[in-house]
């Protein structure tokens, strides 16, 4: 008995251990640590000429270009100047400073090699100074190579370019890059996390998960409130009847919102450290944060992913209130309250979006603040209110800004707190009536503390492994004339808004009918028959039949639609 | 039998459950402060171009507040002294032979030195060169602005 004790303390603290090394050894980029270890292997032979076919392409031809002149000082596979690539040098060149070659002593035929070498071209991380193909090839031209600049030509430029967006994997075969074209070539979109950071994420991961089986085993040993609750288990009633607690009623949905906007709340908070609300920095900061500061990348994930993950949760939590007919009186208020929750959370979902301030928001931009011009009579005095200007600009991006880390989120965590309040103070989660002499099962909140912890645990391992794995959408800066780039459609929040704006005028398809949907479903519980005291509790109801069709047929439209501009 | 189990199951896992999400919490903490590790690119240029020589003010003396540096033409060559006080940073300010910051009330004369405090070091002196072409150099190193 003893010994298995101490295997289930020993397994965590070496876990522990391998943790903190990767957490604290691994740096974003190439680590010395690691380029050391690759040279003290045998020095491979140096690769020969790259070989072509014909008609090569204008990356083969910048390849041969590379191969001549670039390829010593940045690396066969564009890896930089490092150990394990001067390891393929002849021993006495391994050092490039002090070799005579390239130091202070160099030679009158040769130049003095700058003391960072030469960066890396290709992997995570590289050429964090340029945001399209376009900067990249006019600086290669201008700048390249460095014993000789402004020797290549303009031509070979945009052969190296090609080259490097092949190293990069980002090449395109069919493509041939020139000044025009190239300004929509991207150099680092969709950076992945560093392979550094996985471990250290993948083990945090499992402690949660091991935390949540010690959690789950705990709560079935049976739970007795022994000592006085703790601060969580007062946000909570101290017994709450065994119907509202059952996971297949309630689906989890409104305590997984509250999660989210956590996450939200915190992650958010941390961006804000990086985030430069500026029209010249918005985007570069979020490059720099995505692809340069270390858990950065993760974090702006998180908070892409939870803001995804908050609409769907809240739109299943709607769900799940008409089809049990919970809205019924006297949680109707509360019912609207939820509602204004859902329209001030997809607003944080599109001001957030437009914070990129990238060609990727361009169009959404346009036509969602367009949109508020169509408003007959204070359409023209709202729009101007909305992006501080005549046209959109630098009083737009802090306007968004403004409104996304305070307005809005001041106005949604009052009525998250005021919806939460109007739960406890409806009775709860709703639920039948007892019957007479009946005495109603109750579920201390020990144990609903410990089922929350252990939803919020798995939620949170979804979310980590998602942000890992998916990374959050990244596009070039806007660009001052960008027309001919950029993605056309809406965030797919919007996408169904999107949609019926083809059928005809803008105010009509794309303000009206959206806002008349939304008052429609607040006038439910108000106008439709509600569900019945002892009918309530369950799935389906017969009193709301008539809301439940309505309402259901609501959230199907504005689904299907969405579905439709994905599609298309 | 003997009382043999001292560590009852329930305070086991409770221990157990703290302890890892503690060592979570922990690992959460260390990606925290790796996060606020980046140090952005970036620094202020150790070197500054005071352009030709021949071009120097007949006055003798060249203030360049975006440095912030002083810089006196005298008999022997150059010398320059750069004009933040070495008490919290401000810039000093040319108060007739002597220096004074306006900040803290510290004096300095008109070779830098430390008349009055709360500054306790003089004013650095910065290295002024000149170039092939004949353009005046001033070093400031790794100055703090």
């Amino acid at each position: 008995m003893r010994s298995r004790f101490r295997i289930y303390l020993i397994v965590p603290a070496v876990l522990v251990l391998m943790g903190g090394l990767f957490l604290f050894s691994g740096t974003v980029g190439a680590s010395p640590s690691i380029d050391q270890n690759l040279s003290s292997t045998p020095a491979p032979d140096r690769p020969g000429p790259v070989p072509t076919i014909y008609p090569p392409s204008q990356a083969d031809n910048g390849a041969q270009v590379y191969w001549g002149m670039c390829q010593d000082c940045h690396g066969n596979e564009g890896q930089g100047l490092d150990a394990s690539w001067r390891s393929t040098f002849a021993p006495e060149s391994h050092d490039c400073w002090g070799s005579g070659c390239h130091g202070e002593d160099a030679p009158d035929n040769s130049f003095v090699l700058p003391e960072a070498g030469a960066p890396a071209l290709a992997g995570p991380g590289a050429l964090p100074r340029f945001s399209t193909a376009f900067e990249l090839g006019t600086y290669i031209h201008e700048s390249m190579p460095f014993f000789s600049t402004g020797s290549l030509s303009e031509d070979q430029a945009w052969e190296l370019t090609a080259h490097i967006l092949h190293l990069n994997d980002k090449g395109n075969p069919e493509l041939t890059l020139t000044g025009t074209n190239s300004a929509a070539i991207l150099v680092h979109q969709h950076v992945n996390l560093p392979g550094t950071e996985l471990p250290g994420i993948l083990i945090l991961s499992l402690f949660l998960v091991i935390g949540a089986v010690y959690i789950s085993q705990l709560s079935k040993e049976g739970t007795v409130e022994t000592r006085r609750g703790n601060f969580f288990h007062h946000l909570h009633p101290a017994t709450i009847p065994e119907a509202q607690s059952k996971f297949s009623f309630t689906l989890g949905a409104g305590g997984l919102a509250i999660f989210f906007s956590l996450v939200l709340l915190i992650t958010g908070a941390l961006e804000m450290y990086y985030y430069l609300p500026t029209p010249d920095g918005a985007a570069e900061s979020i490059q720099i944060l995505t692809s340069l500061v270390p858990y950065g990348n993760l974090i702006r994930n998180l908070h892409y992913w939870s803001a995804q993950l908050l609409v769907i949760t809240m739109m299943v939590h709607l769900a799940r209130v008409i089809l049990t007919g919970a809205y019924a009186p006297p949680r109707r208020f509360n019912f609207i309250l939820g509602l204004i929750l859902l329209v001030l959370i997809l607003l944080l979902d599109f001001t957030g979006y437009v914070l990129r301030w990238d060609e990727g928001i361009r169009w959404a931009l346009v036509v969602g603040t367009n949109l508020l011009k169509t408003i007959p009579g204070v359409g023209e005095g709202f729009y101007q209110f909305v992006i501080g200007g005549a046209e959109p600009g630098a009083p737009t991006l802090i306007r968004f800004y403004a409104w996304h880390i305070f307005g809005l989120t001041l106005a949604v965590a009052g009525i998250t707190v005021w919806h939460i309040f109007k739960v406890r103070r409806d009775g709860g989660i709703s639920a039948s009536p007892p019957e007479r002499g009946e005495k109603t099962k109750r579920v201390p909140r020990a144990e609903l503390v410990s089922k929350e912890v252990i939803a919020m645990i798995i939620a949170g391992v979804v979310l980590l492994l998602l942000s890992v794995f998916v990374p959050a959408p990244i596009d070039q800066p806007l660009l001052e004339n960008g027309a001919l780039v950029g993605d056309s459609r809406a965030p797919w929040f919007f996408l169904w808004i999107q949609e019926t704006l083809q059928y005809g005028n803008p105010f009509l398809w794309g303000v009206a009918l959206p806002l008349a949907a939304v008052i429609l479903l607040g006038l439910l519980p108000y106008v439709l028959p509600n569900a019945k005291k002892e009918e309530l509790g369950r799935w389906l109801p017969s009193g709301n039949r008539l809301g439940q069709i309505v309402g259901i047929t609501i959230i199907a439209i504005i689904f299907l639609l969405t579905l439709l501009g994905w599609l298309s | 039998m003997t009382k043999e189990i001292t560590f009852p199951r329930r305070a086991f896992l409770r221990l157990s459950a703290k302890i890892t999400l503690g060592l979570a919490g922990f690992l959460g903490l260390g990606g925290l402060v790796r996060y606020f590790s980046h140090e952005p690119a970036g620094k202020s240029p150790s070197s500054y171009d005071l352009g030709l020589a021949v071009d120097f003010p007949a006055s003798g003396e060249l203030i360049r507040l975006d440095i912030p540096a002083i810089i006196y033409k005298t008999k022997d060559g150059y010398i320059a002294y750069s004009l933040v006080c070495t008490h919290l940073g401000c810039t000093v300010e040319e108060d007739g032979e002597n220096f004074s910051c306006p900040c803290h009330g510290s004096q300095f004369d008109h070779n830098g030195n430390v008349l009055k405090g709360p500054a306790a070091e003089r004013l650095p002196s910065l290295e002024v060169g000149i170039s092939e072409n004949g353009r005046l150099i001033l070093e400031t190193g790794a100055m703090d602005k």
